[in-house]
């Protein structure tokens, strides 16, 4: 019989079908891949049977029922959010960080939260250093690396190849905020957990965000370099329906970019991603149309429930409700990407 | 200290099958000698080289095989003998000069000595350079023993003066590079002085007036070899089976001969005159013949030359089979070897072949298990090759686009192995890398996608490639070329070449330098150093973006030179407790693909270890493991 490495499996199913995701599951700490202007890149051959980057990869084989028994301890929920506790509005308290987030600064403030409470020791985050043109994993210990990561980069990033450089780090709680793809990888590990490194106890929060596509980084990088000057760009902001544009906010005051100039840059992977929510995590953050500076946060698991109501209890989080009519759209447009996703 | 200098006539002294080649050339009288190195023939001039002070001659490693020829043609046009050495490759690229001088003739002395490579042991090819002195019109000898080589030599001067032509000698690498007992001759003791009489002219034109003297001269030769004492027979008057051999054919047949008693019955007809023929020895062999067996080296030459000496006589001839490997008696390719005539002589004269004596048999397997460790063909530890193959690996994987690189000929010539990661994917001759990259570089007019690139050796660059490149520059080629600067001509052992400071006789030479030629052409020229992966890497990639012709000269010198000259740059171990073995999942990336013999994989520990012993201390091993297990410190 052929014995297939993975990384050959990885190859066929992802890489070479333009499906991958750049989640950067399989690039950390791996020598012969890497990552190279946003794009995940063989560099030699590995003759691995059993490997991590075809498991963890979260395009390959997803089985949501094992996932679902392991996070949430029941079968998979196929309603349009899946599993959930509730559905909320909420924003940061303190306004500082607040004005940093992309919506309410919901996800900062709640990772603030946890790296102070220790329900994390480090927090996988994704940020563009200084100087630097692509969005990258980084690994957050203190409250201003936490702060520096705010804002939404809607680009692959890779960044869960700091997954890898925080587990190299030994640390033993690590929180996470990912796109959906993300979710799922981070899921996969600790289903997998093919070298027995506990991750389901070392990946102790898992955050994720709303998403309906990102940007190729390298196509993106190639827009944007000649339009503004590399490291001017100050933040993006995609504002709610009609407008149908992607706001640039550099030095020089904010330019419109209409989306549908961009959509030829969307990664070829989320036309075939079914997940907006970022189903299995603990708990789901995104815009709340119509509501600035509100985000939609979604509770899932009894670990998300509680990081709310400390949230809420030590007054980092104001909440409110989710009005019906909302929660009927957010499920439209959840159901809308599965299925573009099962035409794909 | 080199022997072939000793004035001793009549003393046996042990010499290399290259040595006795000079030696000859030196009892001959020669004043100059040229060559570009190439195995195996490169010792005929190295030798010479380091004695040419105190012989007092004119010895030089030259830029390519033809100029080799050309120097030593300006020596013979003036009353001069010079001896010119080559690999059959060579011949090739000598062939076009040769293919006119033939028609011109000399007025001293000339001789080749092309040194064939059967099985390619150190060659891409196993050409059979015999071919060309039909082609040529030039006689030409074969020797079968180290003494036989010197001999022939001196007298290819005799033919080669009485003829006023080029006369060529055939050696193959196991004459070449084998040693043997060589007795020696007297020296000369008068030096002829250069004189190019311009009463005559050496022009190839027209051929109507110069292919009949280039006949007259071949047929005045015949006279010359039919006589000659390197041909002869032994055997009864009929023998049951004529052999008919010639190079390490012979010798390989009369120990056969010799050990299956076979005297009686089969004959051995030496033919060390290949071209032309003893035609009246051989056709005196043939009378008495019924089964004629060939033992020659790679291509039919003398079978196919004896029957057509067979046909033009076969009314006075008797019926004669002849095998050989038209017949597949003998297999067309590669080295003969005892076995293999042992073999096909027992079978022929329905022969039993003694049994090896047991306990010898043991003893010489156990000597060559024991003593000879398995080796796969490898870049030496510390090599800058596998460095510079390493980041193009890189550089290619990055950019994406599949590019292509050209191979050349030199040590890197191995880049196709895994030793240099399969990058190049072409391999073929002396600056035919550069030659295809700048071919492949136009056809992205043509809507090719892949980025072109080619890898060459310093020397190879000045040998054939400087016409390609500016080839590719004036036809706005897409190709970058990669000079993998060592130094050296590393492959050959080390010759010095037109970029070095020293000629080869250890003179001071300007040093016609690479980035000099380049920018006087006007090409971008990058240097890095191989030994910065990434650094090399990126340029790498950085210049396949743009368009155009482009070089990168990738520098450091050859691991061996380094070695000689300077202690080594880094003290290299792995640190075990960083290195997490088989837990890596890495898959022993740094032994497994890397692949430098001196970082080794301890099965037993289940780690990688650095073989001190030969670890070279380049230190590039430390910037690839994921783990940042391999600790290097400046020793
Ligand atoms: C590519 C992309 C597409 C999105 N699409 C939608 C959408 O269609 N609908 C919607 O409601 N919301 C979407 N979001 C989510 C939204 O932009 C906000 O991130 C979310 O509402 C959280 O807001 P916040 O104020 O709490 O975030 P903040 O407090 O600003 O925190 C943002 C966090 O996101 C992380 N992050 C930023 N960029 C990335 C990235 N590229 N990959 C992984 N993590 C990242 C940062 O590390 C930071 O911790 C998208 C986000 C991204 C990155
Ligand atoms: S989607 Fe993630 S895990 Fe899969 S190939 Fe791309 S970067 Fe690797
Ligand atoms: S759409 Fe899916 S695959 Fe694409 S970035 Fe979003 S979660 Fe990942």
């Amino acid at each position: 019989m052929e014995r297939v490495s993975s990384q050959d499996a990885l190859k066929r199913a992802v890489l070479d079908e333009g499906l991958c995701a750049a989640c950067g599951a399989c690039v950390g700490g791996c020598p012969y891949m890497t990552t190279f202007r946003g794009k995940t890149v063989v560099l030699d051959r590995c003759t691995v049977e059993h490997g991590r980057c075809y498991r963890y990869c979260p395009m390959t084989e997803f089985d949501p029922d094992a996932v679902s028994a392991l996070v949430f301890e029941r079968p998979h929920d196929t309603e349009a959010l899946g599993h959930l506790d509730r559905v909320i509005s909420s924003q940061a308290a303190d306004p500082a960080v607040a004005a940093l987030g992309q919506g309410g600064g919901t996800v900062t403030a709640l990772m603030l939260l946890a790296l102070e409470e220790g329900i994390i020791d480090s927090a996988v985050l994704t940020r563009i250093l200084p100087g630097e043109e692509y969005a990258r994993g980084v690994v957050a210990t203190t409250t201003e690396e936490i702060q520096a990561a705010a804002g939404s980069k809607f680009v692959g990033s890779h960044s869960l190849a700091a997954v890898r450089q925080a587990l190299d780090a030994g640390h033993r709680r690590i929180g996470v905020v990912g796109l959906p793809c993300q979710v799922r990888s981070l899921r996969k590990m600790a289903l997998y957990d093919l070298k027995q490194e506990n991750l389901k106890e070392r990946i102790a929060l898992v955050v994720g965000l709303f998403c309906n596509w990102a940007f190729s980084s390298r196509d993106f990088a190639a827009f944007l370099a000649p339009r503004f000057g590399p490291t001017s760009i100050k933040r993006f902001q995609i504002p709610p329906p009609p407008a149908n544009v992607l706001e640039v906010e550099t030095d020089d005051g904010a330019t419109r970019v209409p989306l549908d100039e961009l959509r030829p840059l969307i990664q070829e992977s989320c036309r075939t991603c079914p997940d907006m929510t970022g189903e299995f995590a603990d708990v789901s953050v995104g815009m709340y149309e119509g509501m600035p500076g509100w985000n939609t946060l979604i509770v899932r698991t009894s670990l998300g429930t509680r990081l709310i109501e400390d949230a809420v209890r030590t007054g980092r989080l104001r909440t409110d409700a989710f009005p019906d009519s909302n929660l009927e759209h957010l499920k439209k447009a959840a159901l809308q990407k599965r299925k573009r996703a099962s035409q794909a | 200290m080199s022997l072939i200098s000793l004035d001793a006539p009549g003393r046996e002294i042990l010499l290399m099958g290259n040595e006795a080649i000079a030696r000859g050339a030196l009892e001959a009288g020669i004043s100059v000698a040229a060559a570009y190195p190439g195995n195996p023939s490169s010792e005929i001039i190295g030798s010479l080289a380091e004695v040419a002070k105190e012989m007092g001659l004119y010895v030089e490693w030259s830029v390519n095989e033809k100029v080799a020829l050309e120097v030593a043609a300006a020596a013979a046009t003036s009353g001069l003998n010079a001896l010119v050495a080559m690999k059959q490759n060579g011949l090739n690229v000598a062939s076009d000069f040769l293919l006119n001088l033939n028609m011109t003739g000399i007025r001293g002395g000339l001789v080749i000595v092309v040194c064939d490579d059967p099985a390619g042991i150190s060659s891409t090819n196993e050409e059979d350079s015999r071919v060309f002195a039909r082609l040529a019109d030039l006689p030409l000898l074969e020797p079968s023993t180290f003494g036989e080589a010197k001999e022939m030599v001196r007298f290819a001067f005799e033919v080669s003066r009485a003829i006023e032509n080029v006369c060529i000698v055939r050696s193959v690498t196991r004459i070449s590079h084998a040693r043997g007992n060589v007795i020696l001759g007297p020296l000369p003791s008068t030096r002829l002085v250069p004189y190019f009489d311009t009463t005559r002219s050496f022009s190839a034109l027209p051929p109507s007036i110069t292919h009949p003297v280039a006949h007259r001269r071949l047929k005045q030769a015949a006279d010359m070899l039919a006589e000659s004492r390197f041909n002869g027979y032994s055997g009864p008057e009929t023998p049951e089976l004529l052999v008919i051999a010639s190079g390490a054919g012979v010798l390989f047949s009369g120990e056969v001969i010799d050990t299956l008693g076979l005297e009686a019955r089969v004959g051995l007809l030496k033919i060390g005159t290949t071209w032309p023929l003893p035609e009246k020895l051989i056709l005196e062999r043939l009378r008495t013949a019924e089964k004629v067996l060939f033992a020659e080296e790679v291509d039919p030459v003398l079978e196919t030359n004896v029957k057509a000496l067979f046909a033009d006589n076969n009314q006075r001839l008797p019926r004669i089979t002849f095998l050989g490997k038209k017949s597949g008696t003998i297999p067309d390719l590669g080295e003969l070897s005892p076995g293999l005539m042992t073999r096909v002589i027992a079978d022929l004269t329905g022969t039993a072949i003694p049994d090896i004596d047991a306990d010898y048999a043991e003893s010489a397997r156990d000597a060559l298990e024991n003593f000879t460790p398995f080796r796969s063909l490898a870049f030496c530890p510390g090599c800058p090759h596998r460095a510079s193959f390493w980041a193009i690996k890189k550089a290619l994987a990055l950019d994406g686009r599949n590019g292509v690189l050209f191979g050349d000929i030199g040590c890197y010539g191995l880049g196709f192995l895994p030793t240099g990661f399969r990058q190049p994917k072409t391999l073929h001759a002396m600056g035919s890398g550069a030659g295809m990259a700048s071919g492949f570089g136009k056809l992205h007019d043509l809507g090719a996608t892949q980025p072109a690139l080619t890898v060459c050796g310093d020397s190879t660059f000045y040998h054939a490639a400087i016409p390609a490149l500016i080839n590719g520059l004036h036809h706005r080629s897409n190709f970058l070329m990669i000079l993998l600067d060592n130094s050296a001509t590393a492959m050959t052992g080390f010759q010095p070449h037109p970029g070095s400071p020293v000629d080869a006789m250890g003179d001071p030479a300007p040093p016609v330098l690479l980035e000099d030629l380049c920018a006087a052409m006007g090409i971008k020229t990058l240097i890095r150093d191989p030994f910065d992966l990434d650094d090399a890497a990126m340029t790498i990639f950085e210049l396949i973006q743009e368009t155009g012709t482009k070089v990168l000269i990738l520098r450091q010198e050859c691991a061996l030179v380094r070695a000689k000259k300077t202690p080594r740059r880094y003290r290299v171990h792995v640190d075990p407790a960083k290195c997490i073995g088989e837990e890596c999942g890495c898959n022993r990336f740094c032994t497994r693909v890397f692949r430098c013999p001196g970082l080794n994989w301890d099965v037993s520990a289940g780690k990688s270890v650095i073989d001190e012993a030969i670890c070279a201390g380049c230190g590039v091993c430390a910037d690839l493991c994921p783990r940042g297990a391999i600790v290097k410190e400046s020793a």
